[in-house]
């Protein structure tokens, strides 16, 4: 029968490397305020706020420069294909089919996009008008969804990295822990 | 206010033209963009994504002019 072995007591290497090795961003160097670090995030605000506005779920634990890259590139990305091909022809589920899905992970945006394109498509005066042809109504379509699914990746890298803040969080013990 | 409205419409309720090498050249800003994002998830450190992140357009670039180069020289010799 093999004795009970207090797993906490065990000494840790510290050559032994660590799960955050997995993913080499793990670590945070540009976790530079204190508050931000202290608190302990919680994953279903993070990743609402990363729907919300692209970047924004890093922006809220504390990754602010990744934060507005993230911002800039999904919110260019996805209105340059707009701008291509126009709204018309580039956010519109009857055209497009499942592009629309993907167009939607770019959040209220998108929204917006698809509600604008709507109103001009039940618009009599507006309905023939505005349409792309090839191959502009392709490039606008490609380019707003590849936007909505890099934000959904953003997404899920913000659910990662609130996991691992989490984790990190309780391996310090509740005394660590500050408030919000 | 009227200009406003005017440009913005301009910008993104009629769509562009884009023949030639457009068609190619568009390609470019979408690669730029995916490789920024999976970068900056990626990199440990932010001075390092802008060198990375155009080595993976032009890696990306490269590899899908190659495919599209067999593809072109395979339909030649089988038409």
């Amino acid at each position: 029968m093999a004795a009970a072995v207090d797993v906490a007591a065990i000494p840790k290497d510290p050559a032994a490397p660590e799960s955050r090795d997995i993913i080499e961003s793990d670590t945070n160097p540009d976790m530079a305020d204190p508050r931000t670090a202290q608190r302990v995030p919680s994953i279903a605000t993070s990743v609402s706020l990363a729907w919300l506005l692209p970047g924004l779920g890093h922006w809220w634990i504390g990754e602010k420069k990744r934060a507005i890259i993230f911002f800039v590139v999904i919110t260019a990305t996805f209105w340059t294909g707009v701008a291509v091909g126009g709204v018309r022809t580039t956010v519109t589920p009857r055209d497009n089919g499942l592009w629309i899905a993907a167009q939607l992970c770019a959040g209220p945006q998108a929204i917006g996009a698809l509600s604008y394109s709507n109103s001009l498509a039940s618009d009599p005066k507006t309905a023939s008008l505005y349409k792309a042809s090839w191959p502009a109504s392709d490039i606008g379509v490609v380019y707003a969804g590849v936007a909505g699914l890099l934000n959904l990746l953003i997404i899920l890298d913000a659910l990662s990295r609130t996991e691992r803040a989490q984790a990190e969080q309780n391996r310090r013990g509740p005394a660590s822990r500050g408030g919000r | 206010m009227l200009g406003e409205s005017s440009l913005l419409q301009q910008l993104f309720l009629e769509p562009k033209t884009i023949t030639g090498i457009g068609r190619l050249l568009a390609l470019v800003p979408l690669l730029l963009s995916i490789s920024i994002v999976y970068k900056t998830i990626r990199c440990r450190k932010l001075t390092s994504i802008p060198l990375a992140s155009l080595g993976l357009t032009a890696t990306i670039l490269a590899g899908m002019l190659l495919v599209g180069g067999v593809l072109l020289v395979t339909y030649k010799l089988l038409a």
